[in-house]
């Protein structure tokens, strides 16, 4: 089965740039029979507290939604959720973020930046070693940063050239463990960028120059070293003994000696094999999975961690480049026509909470009102007139959708209702997602089922919208919309230039604002994402971070695997 | 009108090369009938087929074979096709094979009328009708609109000559065309031939393996062992005076009316030879009774001898001082040359 | 005309074997297949007059997902409104159509290209048949998923439309189907070739060509109908499979592969939606199959390796 729905999914091909684009729309699945568990995530639940202490050893299998086919080259390799969960077993980020929404020193011992956050001096602990042995230091942090912003000579990256190209200046170690980076602009979030929703691991030298097999040659020095990847199978992952963190009682981390991650594309397969204990651990972002579990877990056969915080957002992304959506009256038309409440009702047994704006919850800008436009029909048909009026045309648009059993259903369910308003919706359903993204890249779409923007720093979103143009279409490539909004454009600056986060959270409010009323991508939902596991499986969120705040609890770029036990 | 000079064919095979036929030469003229008589495997139907042109794919050709003056014998059989059915065609074997199981008959005489002669539906269904009954064919009507299976063989034999005769060829070759019959019909099929044969003027050569069919017909008559003519003469001669000691064994091989039921007839001992590879000397010599040294070791020529028009390839001709000679010698050491274990 | 012995025999009895295959008639089983596919093309021929049900635009307000028997849906709805009943009545024209169009395409190729291996046979043949084999040393529905993203590539913002990607997935179909069809007419055509009647026909003047079609082919037929069946239910089976892979016509266009993939993901939900579908292809393939196999005893069509 696997193997048949290689084509469809490759969900790890998916990311090709990046932050969780998953193409899949707006959340999905049926409805239930409305019940009084059919209700929206809201933040984290589900996580219980246990009084056990963790006891070391044992394995575990881990159910992943796809393989990633292009391995674990990091700074070139092109991962959603699945290849950031594996990359989080073999490799550590220099900076990662808390459950305050804060990004704290992880390989990196501290990290502080100049006065107006140009230079940034990134110091690193001590005697931490690769999975061969090498030691981890200046020298090689400066090449990982480097082969990031695409100026190593070994390396060529993609996405990340786009986020670091233009801001690096250079990067030079200043002492045997420590580095410092200088950028073009002044860049405050700049240490959310190091962590990259947990794809931007140090790679040790070994596979960094390796010019053939750097994809497979996982080298880092993550709590577990890569044992075997076997395409569409498997991948093992083993302890690393001389892992460099232990727990508060000086018990060696990670406490697991084996995990196995076990790709299964089919949502309810997943959770079935999970249910028969061939999988002891799942993570999942199905609604019909995240519905059953809710009973599952509440009946103590399952236990399940559940949370939008942090999360992605489904929407449509529209070309505004083009007619009908270059006017606004056109993307008024459709946001007013949907009805997003009764597409939860139908298609995700009601608990997909519906989506303000791009920020989820836990993300600074996020806003429970950011004036979105409400379902209103007759509003909606009178603006198909007025464009009518305006331009001669009837609104009429293509909808190119990955061709899932949810993405049909999402598609079909979207044609219906447009068509209530009087919006003909032709649906182009595409098979990989690969011609997906190439399509957006080239600005072919009219309108894409989008999935995008997991939390965090709400900077790291500049990347994807922000244009240097001053006029006419955006020229940033990875603005798949095409729309160069000065107002936005104007936020986006303000927002990565300033360092006082009362002030930033108050540009992203507004920015999240600006989107509701200028309505380039018509969201529809923040993604739930939900880790499963066997009662017998704890830890889930992890230890302590090293600063020893709380590890985040958001769960879009998956969970630390540090704290991971099971009862034997 | 025909004439055929030093015809080989031979056939590509995984065991070498089949020489099936070895240098056959003879004349036909109009209204003729030449009998050409051997044992299954002596290269008869395959030199029928080699005149026609209706050889596989992996057979080869050469000689001559000149058709009223003209050369048909080359390697390229396209032009060929000018000649079937108009100028020559042929009667099979076995009826139940030769015919279309899928066509109805009538269909299948008119094909090749209006292929070759551009007529119209109405006169070729005419034609095919005056056919069927001029081969004696009851109720050619309904005839015409059956299969191959509603009728019994003789029947469909007389289908057969029906097609084969339909464009009026000048030459026809029957290929054993009684042999899958039953013996009551054989007589009535061998008549309709000749009859027919009589009528239209044509040049006939009857393959078969039975020296009895060809007695009464054939002008001529050819005997062939292994691939070549070992005697030829007119029928008359052939039967008072045969010379080759195979040709005599083809006789006793006949049953005759005039012996006692219970009589046993005599079978030739032995097998053909393997046409990969031929012995030397006269091909027939492993199986003769009259066989000597020499005849193991040169191959007699074929040559007119005594009489003219009867030419044979034989060291010790039988009803020659040298045969009865040479089958005393033979007689008085037991075994010796009679091949056949 | 010369005197000319008269025939003295009585056309023959038919044998007790002809007799015997008369008298057996076709068994209440092919019977039943032959009401069955006589049904669905009924279904497909008829699927726009007949008073049914929206297909595409379901009354989404309505309680989508509802069962068997619930007033106005004898086979309920789906999640989107829309009635089991209509989405499957239009998905059998959809799916035999593609199954017809197909196998009409392949036959047409593969009996063509078969039978002038079989018949001409020598190097052209050999080649043609080592052609075939190559192309059957792909598996099917592999061939097939490649050959429909390259003849229909997602590259245009415009979607194609239902009647052109319902050609693109019979020629992708039908091309797969060429060697399985070619490889069974040429080994029919090989043996049947080889029999004096041709022979026969050739000595008559007949040119190749004319041999082929009208002493070839009517023997080769039933062999080639056999199959064709055989294929029109692999057909089916693989539109299924192309569906799953949403390689099929395009949604909203329901067909019964594409009904059964939509659900695939959580077949619990509502059961119906695929079982309907289900129910009919399997119904479907399974006349097509025993015709097939009567087709084949009846005209004794020789096994061949497929």
């Amino acid at each position: 089965m696997t193997n048949r729905y290689r084509v469809r999914f490759a969900k790890g091909v998916a990311a090709v740039l990046a932050a969780g684009l998953l193409a899949a729309a707006c959340g999905s699945d049926k409805p239930g029979t409305p019940d009084s568990t059919n209700k929206p995530t809201s933040g984290t639940v589900g996580e219980k507290p246990t009084d056990k202490k963790p006891q070391p050893g044992g394995e575990i299998s881990y159910g992943l939604e796809a393989d990633t086919a292009g391995g674990y080259c990091l700074p070139e390799a092109q991962l959603a959720i699945a290849g950031i969960q594996v990359a989080r077993a073999v490799y550590d980020t220099l900076m990662i973020p808390n459950a305050d929404g804060e990004i704290t020193p992880n390989l990196a011992k501290s990290m502080t930046a100049n006065a107006d956050n140009t230079e940034w001096t990134i110091e690193l602990r001590e005697g931490i070693v690769f999975h061969d042995g090498t030691k981890l230091d200046a020298e090689i942090v400066r090449d990982n940063l480097l082969a990031y912003a695409g100026l190593y000579a070994a390396r060529s990256p993609l996405l990340f050239k786009f986020v670091f190209g233009e801001y690096t200046k250079g990067v030079e170690t200043t002492g045997p463990l420590t580095v410092k980076v200088t950028l073009n602009k002044a860049w405050p979030a700049y240490p959310w960028f190091l962590y990259g929703s947990g794809r931007i691991g140090i790679l040790g030298r070994a596979q960094l120059d390796d010019a053939a097999t750097c994809n497979k040659n996982a080298i880092g020095t993550g709590p577990f070293a890569l044992k075997e990847a076997v395409p569409n199978q498997r991948v093992v992952v083993e302890k690393n003994a001389s892992y460099w963190q232990k727990d508060a009682d000086g018990v060696q981390l990670p406490y697991l000696d084996k995990i196995t991650f076990v790709p299964q594309e089919i949502e309810a397969d997943r959770l079935t094999a999970l249910k028969a204990d061939d999988l002891q651990i799942m993570h999942t972002s199905s609604s019909n999975n995240i519905d059953d579990l809710r009973t599952l877990s509440k009946d103590g056969t399952l236990a399940s961690i559940e949370s939008n915080k942090f999360g992605e957002v489904s929407y449509l992304l529209l070309n505004g480049t083009k007619p009908p959506f270059d006017n606004i009256k056109a993307r008024q038309a459709v946001a007013y026509a949907q009805d997003r409440q009764l597409g939860n009702e139908r298609l995700s047994r009601g608990i997909a909470a519906l989506a303000q704006g791009p920020y989820a919850p836990g993300t600074p800008g996020f806003l429970e009102d950011a004036g979105y436009p409400e379902y209103d029909l007759a509003k909606a048909k009178s603006l198909v007139a007025e464009y009518k009026a305006e331009t001669g045309n009837d609104i009429e648009f293509t909808y190119t959708f990955s061709s899932d059993p949810e993405g049909v259903r999402t598609a079909e369910f979207l044609q219906t209702l447009m068509k209530e308003a009087g919006i003909t919706v032709n649906l182009n359903p595409v098979g990989d997602q690969s011609t997906l993204i190439n399509l957006a890249i080239g600005r072919g779409q009219q309108a894409i089922g989008w999935r995008n923007h997991p939390g965090g720093d709400p900077d790291t979103n500049y990347v994807w919208w922000h244009c240097d143009a001053k006029e006419g279409p955006c020229d940033n490539l990875v603005n798949f919309g095409g729309w160069n909004d000065p107002e936005i454009n104007a936020l986006l600056e303000q927002g990565r230039a300033s360092a006082d986060q009362a002030e930033r959270k108050t540009i992203y409010e507004n920015l999240n604002r600006e989107f509701a009323k200028k309505l380039w991508n018509l969201w529809s939902n923040y993604t739930n994402w939900s880790i499963a596991s066997s009662p017998k499986v704890h830890g889930i969120l992890g230890p302590p971070l090293p600063d020893g705040s709380k590890p985040s609890d958001g769960l879009a770029t998956g969970h630390s695997l540090l704290g991971l036990w099971i009862e034997q | 009108m025909l004439e055929v000079k030093d015809v080989r064919t031979s056939f590509k095979t995984d065991r070498g090369l089949v020489k099936a036929v070895d240098g056959v030469s003879f004349t036909l003229e109009r209204g003729e009938t030449l009998g050409v008589v051997g044992e299954s495997g002596c290269g008869k139907s395959v030199l029928s087929k080699t005149i026609m042109g209706l050889l596989p794919s992996n057979a080869s050709r050469s000689g001559s074979i000149k058709f009223e003056g003209q050369e048909i014998g080359g390697p390229s059989i396209k032009h060929m096709r000018d000649f079937w059915g108009t100028q020559m065609s042929m009667v099979f074997q076995d009826p139940m094979t030769a015919l279309n199981p899928v066509m109805k008959v009538g269909k299948q005489i008119t094909e090749s009328l209006r292929h070759h002669l551009d007529v119209s539906r109405e006169f070729a269904n005419e034609t095919a009708l005056q056919l069927l009954s001029s081969v004696g064919i009851p109720e050619p009507e309904r005839r015409l609109k059956q299969y191959a299976f509603e009728m019994s063989g003789g029947m469909r034999q007389r289908v057969m000559i029906a097609i084969a005769l339909a464009c009026g060829p000048k030459m026809l070759f029957a290929d054993e065309p009684t042999t899958a019959l039953d013996v009551t019909v054989q007589a009535q099929i061998l008549d309709l031939l000749e009859a027919q044969q009589a009528e239209r003027f044509m040049a006939m050569i009857l393959v078969t393996h039975d020296l009895g069919v060809v007695a009464g017909r054939a002008d001529n008559i050819m005997v062939m062992y292994a691939g070549q003519s070992i005697e030829m003469a007119p029928t008359r001669t052939l039967f008072s005076q045969m010379r080759h000691p195979y040709t005599e064994a083809l006789l006793k091989s006949i049953p005759k009316l005039n012996q006692a039921s219970h009589t046993r007839l005599d079978a030739i001992g032995g097998r053909p030879p393997d046409l990969v590879n031929p012995p030397v000397g006269c091909r027939f010599a492993p199986r003769c009774p009259y066989a000597q040294a020499k005849c193991h070791q040169e191959a007699p020529p074929l040559m007119v001898h005594d009489t003219p028009g009867h030419e044979y390839a034989c060291w010790f001709p039988v009803g020659t001082p040298q045969g009865a000679e040479a089958l005393a010698k033979n007689q008085g050491s037991i075994g010796t040359a009679v091949g056949g274990q | 005309m010369s005197e000319v012995a008269p025939m003295t025999e009585a056309s023959p009895e038919p044998t007790q074997e002809e007799e015997e295959a008369t008298k057996r008639g076709l068994g209440i089983a092919a019977w039943l297949a032959i009401g069955w596919l006589g049904c669905m093309v009924f279904l497909a021929v008829s699927a726009s007059f007949l008073p049914l049900d929206d297909p595409i635009n379901g009354s989404i307000r309505e309680t989508p997902g509802v069962s068997y028997f619930t007033e106005g849906h004898i086979f309920g709805n789906d999640l989107l409104g829309r009635d089991t009943l209509a989405r499957v009545v239009v998905g059998t024209s959809t799916s035999l159509s593609i199954a017809a169009l197909s196998i009409g395409f392949g036959t047409l190729i593969g009996g063509f290209v078969g039978l002038v291996a079989g018949y001409v046979g020598g190097r052209i043949g050999t080649a043609l048949s080592a052609m075939f084999d190559i192309l059957l040393a792909f598996p099917p529905l592999l061939l097939a998923l490649t050959l429909v993203s390259v003849l229909s590539p997602v590259t245009e913002t415009d979607p194609p439309s239902r009647i052109k990607r319902m050609l693109v997935v019979a020629l992708a179909v039908g091309l797969v189907s060429i060697p399985i069809l070619a490889r069974i007419t040429r080994a029919n055509a090989l043996s049947w070739s080889q029999r004096e009647f041709v022979m026969a026909a050739k000595s008559q003047g007949a040119k190749p060509f004319r041999i082929m079609l009208r002493e070839v082919l009517p023997n080769v037929v039933p062999a080639m109908l056999s199959v064709a069946l055989l294929g029109l239910a692999s057909v089916i089976i693989v539109e299924g499979g192309l569906a799953l892979f949403g390689l099929s016509i395009n949604p909203p266009d329901p067909s019964w592969g594409n009904m059964v993939a939509s659900q695939v993901d959580d077949l619990g939900e509502t059961p119906h939606v695929w079982i309907v579908p289900s129910v009919f292809i399997f119904l479907s393939v399974m006349s097509l199959n025993l015709l097939g196999d009567v087709v084949r005893d009846k005209f004794a069509v020789r096994e061949a390796a497929i």
